[in-house]
């Protein structure tokens, strides 16, 4: 019985040439790429405060605009939102694959090994650890520089990277680590928990919109660490492609074709880490976009091969984590809708369109 | 035991020590194993469960260190190869749960070439001819096209064997390839890795705990006892029902009973 | 003077103590009518020999801003009904306060009754602490939800005393310890979430606890006519009706002084986060003071009063020509190069440039307590007066501020 998925790309196969191409469907993530492009652009155009098309590309190409507001608003507003959606995007969606491929399992996410909610940590500590903390850390911002909130994040989600990454060399199994991951999910709540049952109400109000996710946070200044980072754990990951192929049979025959398992369970986990890391520091948890992303892909391109998409998630997780935020902050609409919120009504059918999809495929 | 020549071993050891530590702890499982895997032959790895077979197979697989004693692979030491060389010299078959998603059949073979392709796994022409030559040896191509999900068990199993040889490696282990197929399929796959054996010139080496179908189709039989005893015998040799007794000696009386009626019946001699 | 029919010496005296005693007796039980009978209420004890028929009450209130909350008197007790408790409320609180040595009325259902005047009061709120001082009631706080914010030099003393009692809040409020301290009620406000409100505990341990909903209130003066509320538990009427007819006066006084002024100042309130900018609707309390204040608020057009998220985008689109910026934050900023550090993209508003930028943060106490919630809210001819004088400094040379703080370089 054949399969009955849409395939982007998937040659028809007959009885001359039984066997499938193997390539990596250059046409369709051309089109990807095409779309992802026209996401940036229609990001930078469009907005809560209309700007006529031409302004825009005045501003773009440097020159003066017409109106200084509208200078402001494409430089130092939607350009910045554009790039960190695009890269977040791309980062969680990555980090995602490589957490479903490094565990076998389809519900992972990027965050399972813990790293965003060391993140959180952070973040409560600073803006819930006592008025007096918080009045002196505000106070002293000019130390944090242009980061504040962002340190703090930065902060918890590194030192748990590097607690993750001392562990992963040693563990002899990989469901160590998720166990791992998950304790410090508990730990990391409870002391949340914690810190909010002895905050005032105003404390508490600024954690839990910190906790929306915002792509709009990041600033040049910011821009100058989060880009970097991100980039670094893209360019990992893409050099993963190949191990990651063989892991998707499972450790015991990636070992016997070769792969030094442990060395790469450490550059993947790691890549996953810095990548889901520095996204939450710098935009707050978001979630969905790891989780689904993948299974989209998977899906859209008939395939698991990492070949195809390592590159379809960057560039369909940028795409998507600009559709989300336009979405949340639509022209003409009167308010903003947090990210996270949009997220999960669009991920949320995503996921259970998947699994049940599995499931008609195992009756057959 | 003697030690088969070097020229027609795939796979042979000297004095090998096998077991683990675990800690200060060391727990021998064989000592002094001289064993030796003969090329174009299907040698079949017996014995009851914690006799230590998984053991000795992680061993000769280069998956555990050996206590003492060597390992030598299609001419060269074990000990030395690099993990990209031990994985051209030997390719496995496991029972592990393979899910992998929405590949196809000739994409999962085609991972055998893992060893010989470049940083992000591309094929060559050449090596898509050889996956190819692979999977037609394991009567699988028609499958090629199918998705990998919605295969049947023993399907799958033709498909890892494919990719196995399109590793092309002049060792292949397969650990227990019997289990969970029904009597016809294990008869094929039987059938199938003997003729392989011979067509290929490989050395292949299976565990099952199918005794009869290991008496029928295995060029040789290496059998592991309880109580840490290992006969190698040819399965028509007149040793083999002796052998089996001891390597099922600490099984009750039904289970001795059992073993002469089966070796009476392969070796002819009941009616 | 014959002594034939007179009483004897011993007798005399014991006839003129039993006399004296009572009159005192009889004077004593028509003290409290003699004070209904001069038209005041009864703000402290009991009646002694209940007449049905007299007004008991003759001074009452009258609401002449508040929405929320209405009085219904009888000759011997009054019903309060607490209209909107909180958003969205699917019910109204009704108390029955009954005149203390009267009988209370048997036909009104699912009411509290609480007699009047009352002598111990827990007080759930900073907010209620200007209410008690003011109607000189301050004697009567037994006890808060908790210690750290209050403001009130008066009250701090009291707690340093040991005077007063802290039983929490939520549902984790010490009933045990409110039980012991027994209070003739609680005050407390709720938003309508049993993981957050107290006095769904309270009253199941059936602690009289009563609602005060003065923060639903949409107007200043509105807000702070609750006032009245209090007063009904004390009989204190009359005091209540003057204070807050004198902070209305102050009130309106500024209000008129900038009211035909030609320049109305675009007024920008709240701060970003991370790309949304969060602040009071157009027909919020605070926009209310914006207004009366003599400023243009930027968001007077929008319909809401609550708050409202816009994108960053829009805010400094409109906020680039503002002239106020009010920050009404919680986080301390020592100066503009801190409020820049947080969000660099702040710079391009009109009020940095201006250097006209300003946070409520003058008063607070050690912990971070805000007076502005605590007596502002009771005071809001204060507040009104500071803005007034953010917003038109020449008319308001003869005030000091008193909540709001200039953020300078």
């Amino acid at each position: 019985m054949r399969a009955s998925l849409p395939r982007v790309g998937q040659a028809e196969s007959h009885l001359a040439n039984p066997f499938p191409p193997l390539g990596i469907r250059r046409g369709a993530l051309l089109l990807l790429a095409g779309l992802a492009l026209t996401a940036f652009a229609l990001s930078l155009a469009l907005g809560p405060v209309s700007i006529p098309l031409d302004e825009v590309l005045r501003i773009l190409l440097g020159e003066q605009a017409s109106r200084e507001t509208w200078e402001i608003i494409v430089v130092s507003v939607r350009l910045p939102k554009a790039i960190t959606a695009l890269l977040a995007g791309a980062a969680l969606s990555v980090a995602g694959l490589q957490m479903q491929t490094l565990f076998r399992n389809p519900l992972a996410d990027p965050f399972v090994l813990g790293v965003s909610s060391g993140a959180s940590l952070g973040v409560a500590l600073v803006v819930l650890g006592g008025a007096s903390v918080s009045v002196s850390v505000f106070g002293r911002s000019a130390l944090l520089g242009d980061f504040g909130l962002a340190s703090a994040s930065t902060l918890g989600a590194a030192s748990i990277f590097l607690l993750i990454l001392a562990i992963a060399r040693r563990v002899q199994n990989v469901v160590t680590l998720l166990v791992l991951g998950l304790m410090v999910g508990y730990l990391t709540s409870a002391v949340v928990s914690l810190l909010i049952y002895f905050s005032l109400p105003e404390q508490v109000a600024a954690y839990v919109n910190w906790t929306f996710g915002s792509f709009g946070g990041v600033t040049w200044g910011q821009m100058q660490a989060f880009a970097p980072a991100l980039v670094l754990g893209l360019l990992i990951a893409l050099a993963s492609v190949k191990p990651l192929n063989a892991l998707l049979l499972g450790e015991g025959y990636a070992k016997s074709m070769g792969v030094d398992v442990r060395a790469a369970r450490w550059w993947i986990t790691a890549s996953a880490s810095l990548l889901a890391g520095a996204v939450t520091a710098f935009c707050g948890p978001i979630g969905f976009l790891g989780i689904a992303v993948p299974h989209l892909c998977r899906a859209l391109f008939g395939t698991s091969d990492h070949r195809v998409l390592m590159p379809a998630v960057i560039l369909l997780g940028g795409t998507l984590a600009i559709l989300f935020d336009f979405i949340s902050q639509m022209p003409g609409a009167r308010f903003v809708l947090p990210l996270n919120v949009i997220t999960s009504f669009i991920g949320a059918p995503v996921v259970l369109w998947v699994v049940l999809r599995r499931q008609s495929f195992a009756r057959v | 035991m003697n030690a088969p020549s070097v020229t027609d071993a795939a796979l042979w050891t000297r004095d090998l020590t096998t077991g683990y530590r675990r800690g200060r702890v060391i727990r021998v499982v064989h000592r002094g194993l001289n064993l030796g895997l003969r090329r174009g032959a299907l040698t079949a790895l017996l014995g009851p469960n914690g006799a230590g077979k998984s053991t000795l197979l992680r061993t000769l697989a280069g998956l555990q260190p050996a206590l003492g004693g060597e390992v030598w692979i299609d001419g060269q030491p074990l000990a030395s190869l690099s993990a990209n060389q031990l994985a051209r010299k030997l390719a496995v078959v496991l029972t592990d749960r393979v899910d992998v998603g929405y590949m196809s059949a000739y994409a999962l073979a085609a991972l055998g070439r893992y060893p010989y392709t470049r940083w992000d796994g591309r094929l060559t022409p050449d090596d898509e001819a050889i996956v190819q030559e692979a999977m037609r040896m394991a009567r699988c191509e028609a499958l090629a096209a199918r998705p990998v999900l919605e295969l049947s068990d023993g399907e799958r199993q033709r498909v890892m064997l494919a990719r196995a040889l399109a590793q092309q490696t002049p060792v292949v282990f397969l650990d227990e390839p019997t289990a969970f197929l029904d009597l016809p399929r294990r008869i094929e796959i039987m059938t199938l890795l003997r003729s392989l054996a011979r067509s290929t010139d490989k050395a292949f080496l299976l565990t099952t705990h199918d005794l009869e179908l290991a008496l029928r189709f295995a060029d040789e039989l290496w059998l592991m006892a309880a109580d840490g005893t290992f006969t190698v015998s040819a399965p028509d040799s007149p040793d083999v029902h002796a052998a089996l007794l001891r390597a099922f000696a600490a099984e009750g009386e039904a289970v001795q009973r059992y073993l002469r009626d089966v070796y009476h019946w392969e070796a002819g001699v009941l009616p | 003077m014959s002594n034939s029919r007179v009483l004897s010496p011993f007798k005399r005296i014991f006839a003129f103590t039993l006399s004296i005693a009572l009159l005192i007796a009889g004077l004593a039980s028509a003290a409290p009518s003699t004070a209904v009978a001069q038209g005041k209420n009864l703000t402290n004890g009991c009646v002694r020999g209940y007449r049905p028929g007299v007004d008991y009450f003759p001074e009452k209130v009258t609401l002449e801003d508040a929405t929320g909350f209405k009085v219904e008197y009888f000759n011997h007790y009054k019903v309060v009904t607490v209209l909107n408790p909180w958003n969205n409320a699917k019910e109204q609180f009704k108390y029955v306060i009954v005149q203390c040595g009267t009988p209370a009325p048997r036909n009104i259902k699912d009411a509290l009754v609480i007699e009047a005047p009352a002598r111990r009061i827990i007080a759930m709120s900073t907010t209620h602490l200007p209410h008690l001082e003011k109607l000189g009631l301050l004697d009567r706080l037994i006890g808060m939800d908790e210690f750290t914010y209050v403001n009130n030099p008066k009250v701090r003393e009291m707690i340093k005393a040991g005077k007063l009692i802290e039983i929490g809040s939520g549902p984790k409020v010490n009933v045990e310890k409110t039980i012991v301290a027994r209070p003739d009620f609680v005050m407390t406000y709720g938003v309508g979430d049993p993981q957050f409100d107290s006095h769904p505990k309270l009253l199941e341990a059936k602690i009289p606890t009563v609602i005060n909903a003065e923060y639903m209130e949409g107007t200043p003066l509105g807000r702070s006519e609750w006032i009245k509320f209090t007063a009904l538990f004390f009989n204190r009427e009359a005091a209540a009706q003057r204070e807050y007819t004198l902070m209305k006066q102050r009130y309106l006084a500024v209000a008129r002084k900038v009211s035909g002024v030609a320049n109305r100042p675009l007024v920008v309130v709240g701060t970003a986060s991370r790309g949304r900018w969060r602040m009071p609707g157009g027909a919020s309390y605070f926009a209310t003071l914006v207004r009366d204040a003599g400023g243009n608020y930027l968001m007077a057009a929008n319909p809401s009063a609550g708050s409202v998220q816009i994108s960053l985008e829009e805010a400094l689109d409109r906020g680039i020509n503002a002239d106020v910026w009010l920050l009404n934050a919680f986080q301390r900023y020592q100066n503009i190069g801190a409020l820049l550090a947080e969000e660099p993209r702040y710079e391009r508003l009109g009020p940095v440039s201006k250097r006209n930028v300003w946070n409520y943060d003058k008063r607070l106490n050690e912990n971070g307590g805000n007076d502005y919630w605590e007596t502002g809210v009771g005071n809001p001819h204060l507040i009104l007066a500071d803005l007034a004088k953010i917003f038109h400094p020449n008319l308001m040379t003869d005030h000091e501020l008193v909540f709001f703080r200039k953020i300078d370089r």
